[in-house]
């Protein structure tokens, strides 16, 4: 399988977001990954994406998003660069998955998202330079 | 958000979610048309989310808070996951909580 590269420049919104991951599915299909990587690329960059959204870019008006993929016979490496707000503590957040144990009033609504990237997503890391957040994981064939 | 409710039983509805995604852009939207469909005559509604082929962490928090509004004497019941549904769930242990159903037929059956 021949490597392949692609950068995308879009503006931090929900609806942004939700074109770009449906954009990324079809050519990660095309890129011949299974539809089981073709699914942990889409709910990894999802919750990654959402997160500059809702965070890092709140507060910007016309936030802008950049993510570079790289495809090998190995899987797929994204990086992910954003002009928001750092990420409090200046690490990638390692949460433990909210508890479903318990009464149905206490049931957790949110805190999921790094979790899921947490499980699902290789070589995970985030660093703050020029201004920017710089987020990068790897998806592995499966 | 495109749901649609067909009275099933007496006191069971089915609302289908007419929507490939259920994610951050709707999750909210989700929520509140699902509470307008909560009538309280349904003691049970089973969600069909056949049509629906992605979930993120948002959506996922709108499933559960759709239940969450029903109170403890109703129940929300899940049914036709799609395997990338499915594993949202599962990774998160959320398949503990939720009656997870093959088809609503199968989930009305019981």
């Amino acid at each position: 399988m021949a490597d392949m590269q692609f950068s995308l420049d879009f503006p931090g919104s929900p609806k942004a977001v939700r074109h770009v991951l449906t954009d990324i599915r079809g050519r990660a299909k095309e890129g011949g990954s299974g539809p089981d990587t073709v699914g942990q690329i889409e709910i990894v960059l999802a919750e990654v994406l959402n997160n500059v959204v809702e965070h890092a870019l709140r507060h910007e008006e016309e936030g802008e998003i950049h993510l570079r993929a790289t495809h090998t016979a190995q899987g797929w490496h994204f990086d992910i660069r954003d002009t928001g707000v750092p990420i409090p503590g200046g690490l990638v957040p390692r949460p433990d998955l909210p508890s479903p144990d318990c009464p149905l009033r206490d049931l957790p609504e949110g805190g999921f998202g790094w979790a899921i990237v947490n499980m699902l997503a290789r070589e995970l890391s985030y660093v703050r330079a020029d201004g920017c957040n710089h987020l990068s994981f790897s998806i592995p064939e499966s | 958000m495109n749901l649609s409710r067909h009275e099933a039983t007496a006191d069971a509805c089915v609302v289908s979610v007419n929507e490939t995604r259920i994610d951050a852009a709707v999750a909210i939207q989700f929520k509140d048309r699902m509470r307008d469909l909560s009538d309280e005559a349904f003691a049970r509604i089973v969600l069909d989310l056949g049509q629906v082929d992605f979930i993120d962490s948002s959506g996922l928090g709108a499933i559960v808070a759709a239940m969450k509004q029903l109170g403890p004497d109703r129940r929300l019941d899940l049914a036709a996951l799609n395997p990338n549904v499915d594993k949202v769930f599962r990774l998160t242990r959320m398949d503990s909580v939720f009656h997870i159903f093959e088809t609503p037929e199968a989930a009305l059956a019981q």
